[in-house]
């Protein structure tokens, strides 16, 4: 059976207790004891607290993967917000084209093929030029 | 010339009408985008992250040799955690950073564009200069009202659809904070004792046990501000949650002056957390 995050978080707590407990029992009962008997209870404290350790990891791998899809949405809003931006920004080159047919308009309408010709050049770099 | 007095009244009209259907005259949005500003510089702040990485390495420095393999193992874990959290940190900062450009009063300014559209007008002889003048203020202003209005409902929609996955979002970045990295400086507190206790308990010399417990008391005050680092960002998170709740449940009324004041607040006690983050 997998481990929620919550069920991960609170193991880690559990097994640093139980570090904290046994290590409290040989600081208080140092001189009792063997050094034998001190290294063993150290042993069990570090492997209590890595375990501890080893379940926050665990926990956090957890989270992330049981909220991957709400990550992936919100990805998909923000996307979606940056392109409303930059769509204010290709209003700009919308009136820049606008510009541009005028001054083509009026060319054409006085029948001047320089003119025409340079105009529409005019508008089509207008309508091709970069958003940014 | 009653050409172009018609002209001008027509335009005036047209300038009154666009106003009206446009409903101009709105309120300037800038506590929700400072709001925005400082939520996305305040996310992204990454110490934690390596903090987090980094654990099993500082760890070495404590434990028996017997456990590094261990360590380094959850080295390799947490290495591959990174990437994924930094992600969500970015997105936070980017999705802000975006909602703050939608709030923003004016993103992007097209008065240039306009007087040259007039200046072409004029140029080449569709309108007089007066007129073309009057079409360009008049165009400006029914613009910014166009481009306005169409910001103001992007803002409302990015708002509405994003509040519920933004939630989570933040929530399970708060949960690895509060419960992850919190519980890492209670492990680290742990190791520190396990560490120079056993030395100080065994140590003769007065002096080599007080230069000890300098020692130990100097990790020690490391993992305080750590820690404080952790209720800082923690704090951020929560503003930046509750902010956006905010924004949600009054985003057809984003004009509301009283969630305006709300922002503000939010912005200044953000601030305070994001120099005192800054800082550490």
């Amino acid at each position: 059976m997998k481990l929620t995050s919550e069920e991960a978080f609170e193991l880690s707590r559990h097994f640093r207790e139980l570090s904290v407990e046994l290590g409290n029992v040989r600081f208080s009962k140092w001189k009792e004891l063997s050094p034998a008997q001190r290294r063993t209870m150290e042993d069990a404290e570090w492997s209590l607290l890595n375990a501890s350790s080893d379940m926050i990891t665990s926990a956090v791998g957890i989270v992330l993967d049981e909220t991957e899809t709400s990550f992936r949405t919100l990805q998909g809003s923000t996307n979606k917000a940056k392109r409303a931006l930059q769509t204010l920004k290709t209003v700009r080159r919308v009136i820049n084209v606008a510009t541009a047919a005028v001054g083509l308009a009026a060319a054409i309408i006085s029948r001047d093929p320089g003119a025409i010709a340079k105009n529409a050049k005019g508008l089509f770099d207008a309508a091709t030029e970069d958003d940014t | 010339m009653r050409q172009s007095q018609s002209l001008t009244s027509r335009i005036q009209l047209f300038l009154l009408t666009g106003l009206l259907v446009l409903g101009v005259g709105c309120t300037s949005l800038a506590p929700i985008t400072e709001f925005a500003d400082i939520s996305a510089q305040s996310a992204a702040y990454t110490g934690l992250v390596t903090q987090y990485v980094q654990f099993p390495e500082r760890q070495k420095r404590f434990q028996p040799s017997s456990q590094h393999a261990r360590l380094e193992q959850m080295s390799r874990e947490r290495a591959a955690h990174k990437e994924r959290l930094l992600l969500r940190q970015a997105l936070i900062e980017e999705y802000m950073d975006a909602l703050g450009q939608l709030a923003a009063d004016e993103p992007v300014k097209y008065d240039k564009e306009i007087d040259a559209l007039g200046k072409a007008v004029a140029h080449n002889k569709f309108a007089g200069e007066k007129d073309a003048g009057a079409f360009g203020s008049v165009s400006k202003i029914l613009f910014r009202a166009v481009a306005d209005g169409w910001r103001r409902r992007k803002l409302r929609e990015l708002i509405g659809e994003s509040n519920s996955p933004f939630q989570e979002v933040v929530g399970a970045l708060k949960r690895i904070v509060d419960q992850g990295f919190a519980g890492d400086t209670e492990n680290e507190e742990i190791a520190i004792r396990n560490y120079y206790q056993p030395i100080i308990l065994s140590a003769k010399d007065k002096a080599g046990i007080a230069a000890l417990e300098e020692w130990r008391d100097a990790r020690l005050a490391e993992v305080r501000v750590w820690r404080h680092a952790i209720t800082d960002y923690s704090e951020v998170l929560s503003k930046i949650a509750s902010g956006h709740q905010k924004l949600y449940d009054k985003r057809d009324d984003l004009d509301n002056i009283d969630l305006l004041q709300q922002m503000s607040r939010y912005t200044k006690d953000l601030r305070k957390l994001f120099n005192t983050l800054k800082n550490l």
